[in-house]
């Protein structure tokens, strides 16, 4: 019975919509105005290149119910205990770069902007998923990590790995600054005010003449792009160095969220009053959340420059925002192994769905949405929430 | 000797209304004090004032002998006072043990660094800062319920739970909301149990109560209140027999 309103609003949409798919407008020249003629052809073909999208959302709706069957797996505790060893880290990247040596150029590129992607939907879900703030324009961030490593490196010598840490200090302590008079603002006011930034540092960038290259942007000299060292291809380091980031920041991440920072954050999204007067600083706690989260769209960023060979205003757009928003959700908030895996399906799905049936090109945003309403009517606690939640419960019965 | 908890005359309005006229209270050593009052009173208002959640238009709250007013609430609960809420505020989406690490937040100092490189000391920290949540809460008497999410424990566990979080930041005073609230005679009995135990512990507490029994069992000392006023105080004989107390719970004539 839950789903009556869904299947009427699709009814309705599917009602709304026909006149446009079924119907055109004509030009009767002789008259010298329009009229409306039946075309089916458009209608038909419209419907034929989505059969292929239900399939896929039809096959996801399926998987996730199939799941909730599949026998459990209690592998919780030795994850946790995997996590402390120290040769954890290592041992897993090498695992990471092996695939780095077999996939062809392609692959490789689309496995760095995945890459990429875990980086900036894990640095968003320290906001959005644990301190529960939410951010509208986080591309922002992207963008200034991006372009203070491309106008820097015009200037001195900046190779795109020592560029590392100063875009993550320059989104940083832009996005403390950006923070610090706004969190004052309860609820959903930030989200407003990181919107209207992230516009502002479009248009900024795009008028920022010499200094940003306007909508030219600006291309990353010779020297300071990702090239290849040894045996290995420009393509195989960038994903070697994307693949490293990426799990380092995966890590760092989840080490802060188990410590009392962490603990801090949920406590401030649960409840804020509560966690004020049980000693935690709220604002600063927030804006400690705000700056890391920031630091590591900047991060992304100059990972993206060094990668691309060059950045534009392009990569500051609310598309962007949203896209990585859709990651942490779709994952399930504040879930770290769910901002991975939802920003890996989210940037490899559409682009799969690219690649393999062209046709569907312009239904990529409607099949997103599709898979995204999916996810939320099964498990409105994203793909991986609803699990952690159910395992902490049953390992919790006495 | 300073003492431990001296609150003199606090005003609170709110526009033209008065919440709060002149209500004080004075805790020489660690002892139980009770607030009560009809609803409205202003009861949950005096510990919201006491604890930076509102500003008071006038009086101060002195702990120890180092001045609260105007501090904010968890600078407020950083320099030893706790509290719990009336309606239970805990972390609905963290664990029970969760719950009371996240109150040891100002005596846990570990940093960012420390934090990411998962140095020794801070190993030695946090696991010192578990053994000892996992203490309080088998003083409460959770620890089986540790590893559940606080949203799924039963009401009566979810007030000790706020009462063991209250306690990990390691108070000098206590404030308890209605610590009672809802609960049965025999879960009444064995908070009475652990309220006076907390208070051997040498943790001084004010609680609001409506549960009499509670009341009249622990309480060293009772502030009256009444519309925002204090109307008496005393030890629970002398307000048992106080007219003016007796009015204001069953009106004039009674």
């Amino acid at each position: 019975m839950k789903h009556r309103t869904p299947l009427f609003l699709t009814l309705l949409v599917l009602v709304l919509t026909a006149p446009l798919l079924w119907w055109t407008l004509e030009g009767d020249y002789s008259i010298g105005s329009v009229k409306l003629a039946f075309a089916p052809a458009h209608g038909l073909a419209f419907f034929l290149n989505l059969a292929p999208a239900l399939a896929l959302g039809a096959l996801a709706f399926g998987l996730v119910k199939l799941r909730d069957r599949l026998p459990r797996f209690r592998m919780q505790g030795k994850i946790e205990s995997f996590k402390e060893k120290p040769w954890a880290i290592p041992l897993v990247l090498l695992v990471l770069w092996l695939p780095g040596l077999f996939l062809g150029s392609k692959g490789l590129s689309q496995a760095t902007f995945a890459a990429q992607y875990v980086i900036l939907a894990v640095g968003l879900n320290i906001t959005v998923g644990l301190a529960g703030i939410l951010v509208l324009g986080y591309s922002a961030f992207l963008a200034i990590g991006a372009y203070s490593f491309a106008i820097l490196q015009q200037w001195i010598w900046l190779p795109w790995w020592l560029a590392l840490p100063v875009g993550f200090a320059t989104s940083a302590l832009i996005g403390w600054l950006v923070a610090l008079p706004c969190l004052r603002l309860r609820g959903d006011y930030l989200a407003l005010v990181s919107l209207g930034f992230a516009e502002a540092v479009r248009e900024l960038l795009r008028n920022g003449g010499d200094l940003t290259g306007g909508d030219k942007g600006i291309v990353i000299q010779m020297t300071n792009r990702i090239h290849g060292i040894g045996p290995f291809s420009s393509q195989q380091v960038a994903w070697m160095g994307a693949a490293t980031l990426a799990l380092l920041s995966v890590a760092v991440v989840d080490r802060i969220y188990r410590s009392r920072l962490g603990r801090a954050w949920v406590a401030i999204r649960e409840d804020e009053i509560a966690a004020g007067s049980m000693g935690i600083p709220v604002v600063r706690m927030k804006l400690l959340a705000f700056a890391l989260s920031a630091g590591f769209a900047g991060l992304a960023g100059v990972l993206y420059g060094g990668f691309t060979v060059f950045v534009d205003p392009s990569v500051c757009t609310f598309e962007e925002s949203v896209l990585v928003l859709a990651m942490v959700i779709l994952g399930g908030l504040g879930s770290i192994p769910g901002s991975v895996a939802g920003a890996i399906l989210l940037f490899l799905v559409p682009t799969w769905l690219r690649d393999w049936f062209p046709a569907m090109q312009d239904y990529r945003l409607l099949i997103f949405g599709m898979i995204l309403v999916a996810v939320m009517l099964t498990n409105p606690q994203g793909l991986l929430g609803s699990r952690r939640h159910r395992l902490e419960i049953e390992e919790g019965k006495p | 000797m300073t003492p431990l908890l001296e609150v003199s005359p606090i005003t609170k309005r709110f526009g033209g209304l008065v919440a709060l006229q002149g209500a004080s209270l004075r805790m020489d050593v660690p002892s139980i004090h009770a607030v009560i009052g009809p609803n409205g009173a202003g009861k949950t208002t005096f510990f919201n004032c006491l604890t930076g959640i509102y500003t008071p238009d006038g009086g101060s709250v002195r702990l120890a002998g180092q001045d609260l007013s105007n501090l904010p609430t968890h600078e407020v609960c950083r320099a030893g006072l706790a509290r719990t809420f009336q309606n239970i505020r805990l972390f609905p989406e963290m664990t029970v043990l969760e719950n009371v690490l996240s109150g040891r937040f100002a005596h846990l100092h570990t940093g960012l660094f420390e934090a990411i490189f998962r140095t020794r000391s801070y190993r030695d920290k946090e696991s010192r800062a578990r053994a000892l949540a996992r203490d309080l809460l088998e003083s409460v008497g959770l620890s089986r319920h540790e590893k559940q999410w606080a949203r799924n424990l039963p009401y009566g566990l979810q007030r000790r739970l706020e009462i063991a979080r209250a306690l990990a930041t390691s108070p000098k005073v206590i404030l308890l909301d209605e610590p009672g609230a809802g609960m049965n005679p025999q879960e009444i009995e064995e908070l009475i149990a652990l309220i006076g135990k907390i208070r051997d512990q040498g943790i001084g507490i004010v609680l609001i109560e409506h549960h009499m029994k509670l009341v009249m069992d622990l309480a060293e000392s009772i502030l009256v209140l009444d519309h925002g006023e204090p109307i008496a105080a005393g030890t629970g004989i002398e307000i048992r027999n106080d007219p003016r107390v007796i009015e204001a719970y069953l009106g004039k004539g009674a």
